[in-house]
């Protein structure tokens, strides 16, 4: 167990810099960033040189590289561009709480609600209701969420003025956020709870539980649900920091002040430091989530050693 | 063991099978496929916005980018349909060029998406050793971020552009049917008569050529369709951020934007661009579902 | 005395999206306490179908009981409601599956497997269930039996897991046992094994035993009775010796002229019955078995025929029995023409 948690992590970083070396080059192999001719504040080509060697960009590749890894290895993403007041890590962990309160509950909310939904339409597969449920899931699921969070904005804020349509107060102006973010992925949530509940049931084992004399609430909960849970848990998991991450979309709607918007921002500023410095962040918590869980799935799954790697 | 026929044994309820024997293959597809209503609305829409993309000029009076300053910020009219913007111009005209981007961004990077995927799938599933070891290394390495994070970033450092962001999103979409198609060859060149193939001297891109890319076909049929929803979506979710179709060209996504500065008061920027947004993903997305449906393809994603 | 089991005209049907799958068609038979019964058919003859119905196990919808009886000591089992099963299922009817690959939960001990049906069933302890558990797991020849209870499946072999699945279904001293294919999976030698396993705690018990198969090897070695099933009708019925030694039906015929080194064709050709297995949703409105048979007339097609004595407690369901009976060969030998005509 050990010794493959130690395995995982080392493939981890492996990835990790890679990808933070692929990132690199790109953002020094294409020429850009706010000294630009055409940035916004154009900058004299004195203050040009002078902006390159305080961020170190007039040393070679590797150097620079070398100096960004030794530094990120110790948490020092360097200072953004855009606002040199802050460290990027400093940054990060300011905004953060933005991302991960709507993001969070916003899971939360589609895994509440597609749970349900799923276990209503397993229960009653192939009913009407479950026809309902499923046609529901579909079509939620291809609404993007930044439509549908316009679309509660003009409803309920801007006609109906039962809440607010954006900003950061107290929960009140969360409710519209998470519900417009987390209404989209019920869809899929509830299709995967009903498929694996499905697949449970219809299951040999489970008929033999029935052949045996079990009555139907125990084999609901001692075959069924706990063979359905494996999946579900090792799915659902993951969508916690895939949706802290996906924020970015309806930050922008409701004028959150979370990472994404940071992201976003800084992307079209090209301050590479906090574009870099945000990529490490996401995909470190992304790994190490996959990393907590496989680890589970080997703990709730006594068919899986956690030797060998999971494809 | 001491069967009873020679016919291998069928269960009853597998008429899928009985219906290649019975209809041909095609017939039983089509019959498949019309029975999901979704996958039949999908084909429908589709078919009507490329009509709608292609002919544009036809189809409505006014150019993209004419101005009618009077008009600025109308509801919907009979001189224009959708009503007007901000700037006055004609939202339906901009609706109908907006269809262009779209379906250029969905079609395009499911196509490269697929050659890189297959070509670098086959290798890794066919040839193995360092290669795979590389290729897994590489979809590792995509899969470890969320595809919108990789993009913005490409498109940042590419600059926003209908070009960049078909790079941008081809060099994402790859990994899907790479996974598949390195899945699959693996399986193929443990099959017997891959090794009597290669016994016989067949060389290597033969055997590829010959065994192992018509028996991916279907699968990648249904990967490309299943792909275009997602890069519809992706396209619409990178113009709305501004990282995508830069103005004045018009992009639904970059619409659906501006509506959002202005639809306390003028609802209509917003609805038109919300509305076919969510109907194009959902055209594309029960056409692929339908897809997969008929041509009876077991994907497990 | 009344029969142990009297199965009446029992028919099940499964309504899918490509119509209507007409598994079991009426069939009907009786089981004496003690006995052994073997009942044989190719896949999709609904064999197993009809004894899953025995113990409410038909998934409904699709599935549905069409009609018929099933009593089971005098009592309607297919007329019992979703929560009147107790006492019957386990405790006096046990069934062991086809494949113990995926019949055993993959998540629970099957020492706890095994328990649950003793507490369910017998109102056991969980210390009482453990300690039966162990002595019905040392009854079927696994060794350590008290340790391997904290196993789960995946931890033994297919033959092991079979036992476990036998061990399940003995636990609660059932008087029928219902054994659908449970050594199909399995290697010859282990079949074997556990054949002979389930003669001696047949024995031992006092069980009466339903072994579905589709393997005529597999019953001559267990049962006195068979019952020999095609496309969801009974073909032939009857004591195993004359129905090997001078099959009456010309279906039976076929499938014993195509068991290689059977006693009753040592000619050198194989044979094999033409055309196709029956498509279960547009089954011929006569005998099912009609389109594949070098007998069939005109009648067959229309009609469906009873099951008719051709001997003590022997019947087969056919219109052409004298003509079989004249010209035997043509079941074996016909049936390539048959098949020829079938593929064109």
């Amino acid at each position: 167990m050990i010794s493959y948690i130690i395995r995982r992590l080392l493939g981890i970083a492996v990835t990790i810099i890679f990808l933070s070396l692929g990132t690199f080059a790109l953002s020094r192999t294409v020429p850009g960033g706010p000294w630009m001719k055409n940035a916004e504040i154009p900058m004299s080509d004195k203050e040009v040189a002078a902006f390159k060697e305080k961020y170190g960009l007039d040393k070679p590749f590797f150097v620079q590289y070398g100096i960004w890894f030794w530094n990120a290895i110790r948490l020092d993403f360097g200072r953004p561009f855009t606002a040199p007041e802050l460290t990027v890590t400093q940054l990060i962990f300011k905004q953060l709480p933005y991302s991960i309160t709507i993001g969070g509950l916003a899971a939360c909310l589609a895994i509440f609600i597609g749970v349900i939904l799923g276990m209503i339409g397993a229960a009653r597969s192939n009913s009407t209701l479950d026809n309902v449920i499923v046609s529901y899931s579909v079509v939620v699921g291809t609404i993007p969420s930044f439509v549908l969070g316009f679309l509660l904005a003009y409803f309920l804020a801007a006609k109906l003025h039962w809440l607010p349509a954006g900003g950061w107060g107290g929960p009140r102006n969360w409710v519209l956020p998470v519900i417009a973010y987390g209404i989209p992925y019920t869809g899929g949530v509830a299709l995967w709870t009903r498929q694996c509940l499905l697949e449970a049931m219809t299951s040999d084992y489970v008929r033999t539980a029935y052949a045996k004399g079990v009555k139907e609430r125990m084999v609901m909960a001692k075959h069924v649900l706990r063979n359905a849970l494996i999946p579900m848990i090792t799915s659902f998991l993951p969508m916690f920091p895939g949706m802290m991450t996906g924020s970015i979309f309806i930050e922008r709607v409701f004028g959150l002040p979370g990472l994404g918007q940071y992201f976003v921002q800084s992307s079209s500023n090209r301050d590479y430091p906090l574009v870099l410095g945000i990529t490490m962040f996401w995909a470190i918590l992304i790994a190490l989530t996959y990393l907590l869980t496989d680890i589970l799935y080997g703990v709730i799954d006594p068919r899986v050693r956690l030797t060998e790697k999971r494809s | 063991m001491t069967t009873l026929t020679q016919t291998p044994s069928t269960p009853a309820t597998t008429s899928l099978s009985e219906e290649r024997h019975y209809a041909g293959f095609w017939t039983a597809a089509w019959r498949r496929f019309r029975r999901n209503k979704l996958a039949l609305f999908g084909m429908v829409y589709v078919t009507l916005i490329l009509l709608v993309a292609i002919f544009a000029p036809y189809i409505t009076k006014y150019k993209v980018e004419q101005i009618f300053p009077q008009d600025a910020l109308q509801g919907p009219s009979a001189a224009h349909f959708f009503g007007s913007d901000y700037l006055g111009r004609d939202i339906f005209t901009r609706m109908v060029y907006g269809a262009r981007p779209m379906l250029i961004v969905g079609f395009f990077t499911q196509i490269f998406g697929i050659i890189i995927g297959t070509t670098l799938g086959i290798m890794a599933g066919y040839l193995g050793g360092v290669v795979d070891w590389v290729v897994t290394r590489l979809v590792d390495l995509f899969s470890a971020l969320p595809w919108y994070l990789i993009v913005l970033y490409l498109v940042m450092v590419l600059s926003p552009s209908l070009q960049n962001i078909i790079i941008a999103l081809s060099i994402t979409s790859w990994v899907g049917s790479c996974r598949l198609v390195r899945g699959l060859s693996m399986s193929i060149r443990e099959q017997e008569y891959i090794e009597a193939a290669q016994a016989l001297g067949i060389p290597g891109w033969r055997v590829v050529l010959f065994h192992v890319l018509p028996q991916a076909t279907p699968l990648l049929i249904w990967a490309f369709a299943a792909g275009i929803p997602g890069a519809v979506f992706a396209e619409a979710s990178l113009s709305f951020l501004g990282m995508g179709i830069r103005p004045p060209n018009p992009s639904w996504g970059q619409m659906l934007a501006e509506g959002g500065s202005y639809f306390s008061y003028w609802p209509h920027m917003l609805f038109f661009p919300s509305a076919f947004i969510i109907l194009s993903v959902l055209a594309f997305q029960g056409l692929a579902d339908g897809l997969r449906q008929a041509v009876a393809v077991n994907v497990n994603v | 005395m009344t029969p142990l089991l009297d199965v009446q005209q029992v028919e099940v049907a499964f309504y899918t999206k490509d119509g209507v799958v007409r598994a079991v068609n009426g069939i009907s038979y009786t089981l004496e306490k003690g006995d052994t019964l073997g009942i044989v058919g190719e896949s999709g003859s609904g064999k197993s179908v009809s004894l899953l119905a025995m113990l409410g196990l038909i998934p409904t919808p699709p599935g549905k009981i069409m009609g018929g009886k099933i009593l089971y000591e005098g009592k309607d089992l297919l007329q019992l409601k979703r929560d009147q099963w107790s006492g019957i299922r386990g405790k006096q009817i046990a069934m062991i599956f086809q494949d113990p690959m995926t019949s055993l939960n993959p998540v629970m001990t099957i020492g706890n497997q095994i328990d649950e049906a003793t507490i369910v069933n017998l109102g056991l302890t969980s210390k009482q269930a453990r300690q039966r558990t162990v002595e019905v797991l040392t009854q079927v020849g696994i060794p350590r039996a008290a340790e391997r209870c904290n196993d789960f499946p995946h931890q033994f072999s297919g033959g092991m897991r079979q036992r476990v699945m036998i061990a399940m279904g003995i636990s609660c001293n059932p008087q029928l046992l219902i054994a659908d294919e449970p050594t199909t999976a399995l290697d010859v030698t282990i079949q074997a094994q556990i054949i002979e396993l389930v003669k001696r705690l047949q024995k031992q018990m006092g069980m009466t035993v339903i072994w579905v198969t589709h393997d005529l090897g597999v019953v001559a070695r267990l049962t006195k009775k068979i019952i020999v099933m095609y496309g969801g009708s009974i073909m032939e019925s009857g004591p195993i010796k004359p129905i090997y030694a001078r099959p009456k039906h010309p279906y039976t015929i076929g499938l014993l002229a195509s068991v290689p080194g059977a006693t009753i064709n040592r000619s050198d050709e194989l044979h094999y019955i033409g055309g196709n297995p029956p498509d279960m949703i547009r089954l011929p409105a006569g005998c099912a078995f009609a389109p594949r048979c070098a007998y069939q007339t005109e009648q067959c097609l229309r009609e469906k025929p009873g099951l008719i004595e051709v001997g003590k407690d022997h019947t087969a369901a056919c219109w052409n029995l004298k003509t079989v009976e004249q010209n035997p060969v043509l079941a074996k030998s016909e049936s390539r023409r048959a098949a020829g005509s079938q593929r064109g």
